[in-house]
């Protein structure tokens, strides 16, 4: 019923239309259910800035990716300047930065030269020259 | 009395100093380790997954590391998860084997090593090096086999299979059988000769 609601009211965005505060939500999957949505969050898609571009892509600026576990604590957070965002696939890519912070800022991960994000199965594709820093406590006990 | 109240103020002085003297805190390793690496970075959430391509170089403050392709897998049995959340995808947990691959080098603690594939177990701290060749180099000692285990906890190690051993030794050998010098009974110079009168031969 939601889709049929929905299907309608992307079709009738026009190329250009401008938003702002939008967010994408993700949820857990239930998989002895046969794929059975729950109501967990798993991830969020949020654009401080959204420009329509053609069928379902948006142009995104101040785009925010956090990522749950089950019990609900964020466990990642992904930040890009600005990037690309298809709306029916839940994928969103960019040739620009994009920071990530995870583990509590155990790990920071920073990538300069593009990125590709897809929300349905959480995985995160950082392009090109990465930087990442590792907390060593996370790797394994400290030698004396 | 007067004494007695003097001493007590002391003793109540040096007691309150002791007091106030603050426990140190046990200090808190923040010791980070850095990775670069030119090939981009894949994020794999559900399986737990890192993986670094190309370049990478792994800096920390007792190890350096260079290899193609490094994989981290983290725990996926740490803890007894019910059925319902087998897809939660939960980053906060510790890698448990770190895989590096393809033209690996490693120097830590004095140690290089050199070969095509190291499994790093985070339980244990043990590295197993393996590759066509593994090479070993350790100050004037090179190690050469195609698979070695490393303790990083005990800083020893073993080789399972083939392996040869290269020990430059330095300043031993000079290629002659001549004393060196210092050697033997000391030599007594020449007095030197005394002038002679002029015109004798």
């Amino acid at each position: 019923m939601t889709t049929l609601l929905v299907l309608p009211l992307f079709a009738q965005i026009r190329s250009g239309f401008r938003g702002s505060g939008s967010k994408y939500p993700e949820f857990y999957v239930l998989p002895p259910t046969g794929g059975a949505q729950t109501n967990r969050l798993k991830g969020m898609f949020i654009g401080n800035e959204w420009q329509h571009l053609s069928n379902k892509v948006f142009r995104v600026n101040g785009m925010k990716i956090e990522h749950y576990d089950w019990s609900g604590e964020t466990n990642l957070v992904a930040i890009a300047p600005e990037c690309l965002f298809d709306a029916e696939a839940r994928v969103a890519w960019s040739t620009g930065r994009l920071d990530i912070v995870g583990m509590s800022g155990g790990v920071t991960i920073r990538g300069a030269r593009g990125f590709f994000a897809r929300m349905g199965d959480s995985t995160l594709i950082i392009s090109n020259k990465v930087r990442t820093t590792i907390q060593r406590e996370l790797i394994g006990p400290i030698t004396p | 009395m007067r004494t007695l109240l003097i001493a007590l103020a002391g003793v109540s002085l040096v007691a309150a100093l002791f007091a106030a003297e603050p426990r140190a805190a046990k200090p808190v390793a923040t010791s980070k380790l850095t990775v670069l690496n030119e090939g981009g970075v894949n994020l794999d959430l559900p399986a737990g997954r890192i993986v670094f391509r190309d370049a990478v170089k792994v800096f920390e403050s007792d190890l350096y590391m260079e290899c193609e392709l490094l994989t981290l897998f983290q725990q996926t049995n740490a803890v007894a998860k019910p059925a319902a959340t087998a897809t939660s995808t939960n980053l906060s947990i510790r890698p448990d084997v770190i895989i590096a691959e393809t033209n690996l080098m490693m120097m830590a603690r004095g140690t290089t090593i050199i070969g095509d594939r190291a499994v790093y177990t985070t339980s244990n701290e043990t590295v197993v090096v393996t590759g066509d060749l593994v090479v070993i180099e350790r100050s004037n000692v090179v190690f050469f086999s195609t698979n070695f285990v490393f303790n990083r906890l005990t800083s020893s190690g073993y080789a399972v299979g083939w392996t040869a051993t290269e020990i430059e030794v330095s300043g031993g050998f000079s290629g002659t059988n001549a004393l060196r010098p210092g050697f033997g009974p000391p030599r007594r110079q020449a007095p030197p000769a005394a002038p002679k009168p002029d015109g004798a031969k």
